[in-house]
């Protein structure tokens, strides 16, 4: 076989994945949320992928199976989330949670979670912090590296040295979302998942962090997947974009054909809620709310609020329809037939 | 000025406060006596018969009317009094006139004071080991049957319990109860070995039952950490579940402490009658003599005594709390 | 849970009747079927166990439990309650002092943490001791509440606090409604799930305390409450002797009836949680 050339296969790929919350009572199954929804995906090394949608359509839930961080109410129902470690295929869903805890999570894929203010122990000065994560993982770190690495990166990421020492509480939220981002990226992770990494900061912040991210990116050559429902955000960060509504991918491709040229109706109205500069026209949100995950509209789920919806989309489900090498679309205005 | 400086200073204050009220509400029920109170008084610490002479006896009824505010005007009796107390000088005894009240406390108090210390301690360290435990634990069923009995236990009053474990250590298990007075003239080692002896039974009495509420405080509150976003943070990050554990018990530590803090007054109540049914030398036996005597000054004594116990107790728990909450050696942004 | 689903548990069901039964049992037995002041001593022969004519049989002082054991209820009782009334009404006030008079605010809370740091047991022993020939049963129930309003104070002070600062509160206030009816509109419905708490347990606890006082002694001691029992128990060494009944008995319906209180608590508080 071959060796694959580095660069262009998929580092992770997600195969067919449903997932979802199932809601209980009294050990009886009351509803199931289908968050995810028969989701495929390629994530290729080196660039920055970023999934897009509205809160609540699964993009989180997304995340966090991709992650591997499965905890009930969260199920698998079928699905396989393939990561590229050491030229083989991993699936991370068939592995137990005290493997990938300890041998998998920080070194070779890191999460940022949402609401990263509030993720630090508040009893634990940050250098504490940093050196038992170490511990987590089986890797004896002598302390003074510890710190050098700390120092190198808070000032990459524009964090005060006094930082190290300082308890969670005395830092602004801003600084301990950084903390939170050089923690995530410590031991150089192969992929790093952001998780609405700009979320409750504010604007100047925000710039700052992606600004870091991307140079971190560009350096070590890490694979990213951005998590967000700001499109400006990915219009800064990513190179290739999915598109998820109401659990399913409906537009793919890489950022400069999906903005130029988006397929999908809905990625259009997201696009064009953007404001661009120069721009004087009154923008438009979107009208409607996201379905109901436990009981879906029937054929296309974005129909109740699609503009170009036709007798079929309210009947089936429109099929994935590729349009060009890693560029598809899942809407029956491009399918033939 | 320092943080850690302030802190200390406004907790002393606090201790001064808690002691002048806590004077000033014993001043106000040793002057609220009913009248007649006084003369009977008198007659029946006579009718005891003693061996006082005539001008002690006449010494001891101006105490007594002294007591039932049958004096000088009320502000100069009060500020007499704060002096006194303040000095350590609560009067003579009745019952054992004219033995001064302050030596038959002070013997007794350092065997209250180790009671009280050991058994809120011990009870606290159990409860809320226990509490977190069964909060983290995956073996539902048992914490939930733990649960259900500490619940069950809380209605019944600790005076029930006591009697009933009294009952249970004496008849049924036929254990011994040490007695004897207060050990007085030997080493000081000697002392506090005798001290931990004697506490075992009271001890035991007080830990098996007392647990229990800090297991329930302490399961809820863990509960409620567990949820915490720097909890599922840190278990994302490939914490191990001993980690976890670490974490839960380390942020529940806090509110937990401020609660022992303020439970001492309570847990004195409960000590009290221990002390009292299992014949240890403590304050709470010398107060049962002292309702049998009718000798009011030294109930006052008492009162006062447990007052300065428990608020010491507190202040000394207090000058560590900056140790366990960074928040207080660190003032925050917000 | 809703309204329905409370009447419906078998378990509040089960606990309601057995307090309402033992209340009224409390009330109309010693009205209706007492023949002889039972807190006379000696007349009954001394320490019968149960029989058919003494179904709970008789103590060493002479009295027949059967008619000993309601009364002696009925006074715990008292105590229970009308500690509970008084602590809870001072508990209010001095909580609400403490959240709608901003300039107090820090003094009153000072002044309710002093007053949970010291130990109530041996004032309100002094206090009942020195005037236990002068009052009623009732008015025990008022001198314990001079101490029992400090903790649940404490308790109802943070909740008005996280309470007064809500928004709709200062809409209220922005509208000019005076200060008592914000109090009575806005806190009230929210605080009664508080307040009925409190109240059950102010019961538990002045019950409880009635029976510590009582154990030393230190209450009107001729006067038949489940304490003073069990001290005469206690002093005429039933527990040696084996005089089960004397002691047993009086213990058990203290125990029912204080178990079944704390239940409904338990689950009224889940009903108004919702």
């Amino acid at each position: 076989m071959a060796k694959t050339q580095i660069g262009n296969e998929a580092i992770l790929k997600v195969i067919d994945l449903d997932a979802g919350y199932a809601i209980k009572h009294k050990n009886k199954l009351v509803k199931f949320v289908h968050a995810v929804d028969n989701v495929s995906l390629e994530i290729r090394p080196n660039r920055i992928t970023g999934i897009a949608g509205e809160s609540g359509c699964g993009k989180s839930t997304l995340a966090k199976v991709i992650y591997g961080a499965i905890e009930p109410p969260l199920e698998v129902k079928r699905g396989s989330v393939l990561l590229k470690i050491s030229d083989e295929y991993k699936d991370l869903l068939k592995m137990s949670r005290a493997y990938i805890s300890r041998n998998i999570w920080w070194k070779f894929i890191s999460y940022i979670p949402q609401n990263s203010m509030n993720v630090l122990n508040p009893m634990k000065r940050i250098k504490s912090i940093f050196t038992e994560i170490s511990k987590f993982h089986g890797l004896e770190v002598d302390e003074e590296d510890v710190v050098k690495y700390i120092k190198e990166m808070f000032k990459a990421f524009g964090i005060p040295a006094e930082a190290i020492n300082a308890y969670p509480h005395q830092l602004s939220g801003g600084m301990r979302q950084r903390v939170v981002i050089a923690l995530a990226l410590m031991f150089n992770p192969s992929v790093v998942i952001a998780d609405e990494p700009t979320t409750a900061v504010d604007v100047v912040t925000q710039l700052g962090i992606l600004t870091a991210l991307k140079e971190w990116q560009k350096e070590k050559k890490t694979t990213m997947i951005i998590i967000s429902h700001d499109m400006g955000v990915h219009a800064y960060m990513d190179d290739d974009i999915a598109v998820m509504y109401a659990g399913n991918i409906v537009e793919k491709g890489s950022v400069e054909d999906v903005f130029e040229e988006p397929l999908h109706p809905y990625t259009k109205l997201l696009i064009s809620s953007l404001i661009r500069k120069g721009e004087k026209e009154f923008k438009w949100g979107i009208s409607g709310s996201p379905p109901d995950l436990s009981n879906p509209p029937p054929g296309c789920r974005f129909h109740p609020r699609c503009p170009y919806a036709m007798e079929r989309c309210r009947r089936e489900k429109p099929p994935i329809t590729t349009i060009d090498k890693d560029r598809i679309v899942s809407c029956w205005l491009y399918e033939k037939g | 000025m320092h943080p850690l400086v302030r802190y200390i200073i406004q907790r002393f204050l606090r201790f001064l406060l808690t002691i002048w009220i806590g004077l000033t509400i014993v001043f106000i029920i040793s002057r609220a006596m009913p009248f007649n109170a006084a003369d009977l008084l008198v007659n029946r610490i006579l009718s005891y018969g003693t061996r006082l002479s005539g001008e002690e006896i006449e010494a001891m009824r101006r105490t007594i009317y002294d007591l039932f505010g049958l004096g000088a005007p009320i502000h100069i009796q009060y500020f007499k009094f704060l002096v006194h107390y303040l000095t350590g000088d609560m009067g003579p005894s009745l019952a054992y006139f004219p033995e001064r009240v302050s030596n038959i406390v002070a013997l007794a108090l350092p065997y209250t004071i180790f009671l009280l210390l050991m058994a809120s301690l011990i009870t606290w360290v159990i409860g809320n080991l226990a509490g977190v435990l069964a909060a983290l634990s995956r073996r539902e069923k048992l914490s939930r049957a733990i649960e259900y009995i500490a619940l069950g236990a809380q209605p019944i009053p600790f005076a029930v319990y006591a009697l009933a474990y009294l009952m249970l250590y004496v008849l049924v298990l036929g254990l011994s109860l040490p007695t004897g007075g207060i050990v007085q003239g030997k080493p000081f080692w000697y002392i506090l070995l005798d001290m931990f002896n004697r506490s075992l039974p009271p001890l035991t009495a007080i830990v098996i039952w007392g647990w229990m509420g800090n297991f329930l405080a302490m399961k809820n509150l863990a509960m409620k950490i567990k949820n915490e976003d720097f909890i599922e943070f840190v278990k994302l990050t490939g914490a191990p579940q001993n980690v976890i554990f670490k974490y839960v018990l380390r942020n529940a530590f806090v509110p937990q402490y401020t609660y022992l803090l303020l439970s001492l007054g309570m847990m004195f109540t409960g000590n009290a009658l221990i002390e009292y049914l299992f014949s240890y030398p403590g304050l709470g036996m010398l107060f049962y003599t002292s309702i049998v005597n009718a000798d009011i000054n030294l109930m006052l004594g008492i009162a006062y005594m447990a007052i300065v116990g428990v608020a010491t107790a507190t202040f000394v728990l207090d000058l560590t709390y900056p140790l366990v909450d960074p928040r207080i050696r660190y003032p925050g942004q917000r | 849970m809703s309204f329905k689903d409370l009447i419906k548990d078998r378990v509040f069901i089960v606990s309601l009747s057995i307090v309402v039964g033992l209340a009224l049992y409390t009330v109309i037995y010693p009205a209706y079927f007492t023949k002889v002041d039972p807190t006379k001593w000696y007349t009954y022969p001394q320490g019968i166990p149960p029989c058919p004519q003494f179904p709970f049989g008789t103590t060493l002082t002479g009295q027949n439990l059967a008619d000993l054991v309601p009364v002696a209820l009925r006074n715990s009782l008292t105590i229970g309650l009308t500690t509970a009334l008084t602590s809870t009404a001072i508990a209010i006030a001095i909580s609400a002092l403490a959240t709608l008079i901003r300039r107090l605010s820090t003094a009153v809370m000072t002044f309710i943490d002093v007053m949970c740091t010291i130990p109530p047991l041996p004032i309100l022993i002094i206090l009942i001791f020195t005037w236990r020939e002068y009052i009623a049963i009732p008015t025990i129930g008022l001198i314990l509440s001079i101490t029992g309003w400090a903790w649940p104070s404490r308790a109802l002070t943070s909740i008005l606090s996280s309470l007064r600062e809500r928004m709709f509160v200062f809409t209220a206030y922005l509208c000019g409604l005076p200060l008592y009816k914000i109090v009575a509109k806005e806190f009230m419905p929210f605080l009664m799930r508080y307040i009925f708490v409190h109240f059950i347990n102010l019961t538990l606890w002045g019950i409880g305390m009635e029976t510590t006082i009582s154990l030393f002694g230190a209450m009107k001691m001729e006067t038949p409450t489940i304490g003073t029992t069990l001290y005469w128990a206690l002093r005429y060494q039933a527990f040696i002797l084996g005089l089960w009944w004397w002691y047993l008995i009086p213990t058990l319906f203290l125990i029912a009836f204080l178990v079944s209180l704390y239940t409904i608590n338990m689950k009224v508080d889940e009903y108004l949680m919702t």
